[in-house]
């Protein structure tokens, strides 16, 4: 990253405060010679005294300083009904990503290959039909057989995407899952949050590698064709084919819900993705869709309490305390068994090669202090 | 004689706060040297997901006494969060490991223009390129010590504990050494 003063904005600001370089110079203590170096950007102040010209010409950080990362990291992330993201949860993921960077150096994967992108992904009926068949191929599943954790798994392991799983609570934040790309080491980091209901953790496992395949696509249009490519891939158009007559010739309402929920307990998906699926498959052919109430969403909130967290399922076999928490190093174990992620062996070379402390740990996971300082003594 | 605040990080309170207890708002010294914690603290130590062995942190009589905070004007609470956006953008392009809760402390350091109490090595150095003062939790154990605030075999008992826990400050031996040595004699 380069970083130069905002000379126009600097210049401004000493003639309002009736300044000269030779009073800047005294008051920051450094010599005139040093102050006209940074007005004809030759050189760039040391952090202390970056901050007391800020103090001394009252400019906020992103006044004073102008900045260029060509690298940004790019970050994609919708977060639960309802909840919008803000600049701030973008900014957030953005410190995480350059914190990652560190990460890099010590990644297993070959990198003489890319690994394989959609050429012009879109959320075209016709076209997701075709890539579902595809990426099914691809992972070894057929056509209307269950995709399940470990498919996907293992197709992030080959499209080099680092998954990172995460306690992040399921009421106290809204961030279901993360995807950063960073360009400069055209890395990818995909943050999943364990403490989420099983079926609605896979379909953001499927929306994840959905943006892995996606990297040209950003904002709203990444997430629609993350989203689609999900439903898609988890219930493809021959599932829809099939099921749409049966649903509708259901009698009542309540038959066609209680279908709809058979269907998603067998498939182990989220009932919203197939009667979002099967409707779609409608559309496509001319059909009418097929509407289930309000009723539907009191039956999905129901069917969804009588399934575990992943998180609980995960740790369920483990020694957990009094409040059922499980311990650091069975956190550590499960998410590296569980998800191939080579995260945690990454971040265990850096922070003992660079000795750094919990607090690295804290930023780059996003967990509380506590539990960060276990990780980190788990780890170094 | 006014207070000589000293903030102790959210690492240097799980160290001393079971031991020295109530550790804040107590004035201790002619000084009358007060340490304090910011309101973010309770929030770090809040929602953990993880075994810990810092559980006693949720109980109510060391919750009570972290209700106390600093009094910030609103001018320099406007004052805080503009250093801290210098301090945070050094961690993110040059110093990565503080988290945002350490950089924030840095931040009311240089602006209360108090000492922050840490061991945090990243944080230590994040502190020293700001200019800021901080102190370790031994440094800050050698002051209580000369005030009458605690004794040896306090501290003695609390780097026992320390060990027992894995969790010794870093430099622990030479800075005890420098520290402590003559009160051995």
């Amino acid at each position: 990253m380069q970083k130069r003063l905002n000379v126009d904005k600097v210049k401004n600001a000493v003639e309002q405060a009736g300044l000269t370089q030779t009073a800047i110079a005294d008051a920051l203590d450094v010599s005139k010679e040093a102050v006209s170096q940074w007005l004809n950007t030759k050189s760039f102040p040391r952090p202390n005294k970056l901050l007391q010209l800020g103090k001394l010409l009252n400019l906020a950080f992103d006044d004073l300083v102008i900045k260029e990362d060509p690298f940004m990291p790019k970050v994609a992330f919708r977060k639960m009904k309802g909840t919008k993201t803000k600049d701030h949860h973008i900014e957030k993921a953005q410190e995480i990503g350059r914190f990652l960077r560190h990460l890099v150096p010590y990644l297993p994967f070959n990198t003489l290959e890319m690994p394989p992108v959609l050429k012009s992904p879109s959320c075209d009926y016709e076209y997701l039909r075709k890539l579902a068949v595809m990426v099914r191929e691809d992972i070894n599943v057929g056509s209307v057989d269950i995709v399940d954790f470990n498919h996907l798994i293992r197709r992030f392991v080959e499209l080099q995407a680092v998954v990172v799983p995460v306690l992040w609570g399921s009421k106290t934040r809204h961030e279901n899952a993360v995807h950063i790309y960073l360009p400069d080491s055209q890395t990818t980091w995909v943050y999943l949050n364990l403490d989420t209901n099983i079926h609605d953790f896979k379909f953001w496992m499927a929306h994840e590698l959905g943006h892995c395949l996606s990297p040209s696509l950003e904002g709203e249009e990444a997430e629609d064709f993350a989203d689609a490519f999900a439903a898609s891939l988890l219930y493809p158009h021959e599932l829809a084919e099939k099921d749409y007559e049966s649903i509708k010739c259901q009698r009542s309402s309540a038959a066609k819900i209680s279908y709809v929920l058979d269907l998603a307990e067998q498939l182990m998906i989220s009932p919203y993705t197939i009667i979002g699926q099967v409707n779609k498959y409608a559309e496509s052919v001319g059909m009418a869709d097929i509407q289930l109430g309000r009723a539907f969403h009191g039956a999905v909130t129901n069917f969804n309490k009588s399934y575990k967290n992943l998180s609980e399922a995960l740790f369920g076999d483990t020694e957990l305390d009094e409040h059922g928490k499980p311990t650091a190093r069975e956190y550590i174990a499960k998410a590296e068994d569980g998800f191939e992620t080579p995260f945690f062996d990454l971040l265990r070379q850096y922070l003992k090669q660079h000795a750094k402390g919990s607090g690295f740990v804290q930023t780059v996971l996003d967990m509380p202090l506590l539990d960060s300082r276990s990780i980190h003594a788990e780890l170094t | 004689m006014p207070q000589s605040k000293i903030l102790v990080d959210t690492n240097a309170y799980i160290r001393l706060a079971k031991t020295i207890h109530p550790l804040l708002f107590v004035p201790f010294g002619d000084n009358e040297y007060c340490l304090y914690v910011l309101p973010e603290l309770n929030e770090e130590l809040g929602s953990r997901k993880l075994q810990s062995k810092f559980h006693w942190v949720d109980e109510e009589e060391y919750t009570d006494n972290r209700k106390q905070f600093p009094t910030i004007s609103r001018k320099l609470t406007k004052s805080i969060k503009q250093t801290f956006e210098y301090l945070w953008d050094y961690v993110q392009t040059d110093l990565p490991g503080p988290s945002r809760v350490d950089a924030l402390y840095i931040a009311y350091a240089l602006e209360l223009d108090v000492p922050v109490v840490t061991d945090d090595q990243d944080m230590t150095e994040l502190a020293n390129a700001f200019d800021a003062q901080v102190m370790s939790t031994l440094e800050l154990l050698k002051i209580m010590l000369d005030c009458g605030h605690t004794d040896m075999k306090t501290i003695d008992g609390l780097c026992d504990y320390w060990r027992y826990l894995t969790d010794l400050p870093a430099n622990f031996k030479s800075d005890y050494q420098r520290l402590f040595s003559d009160e051995k004699e």
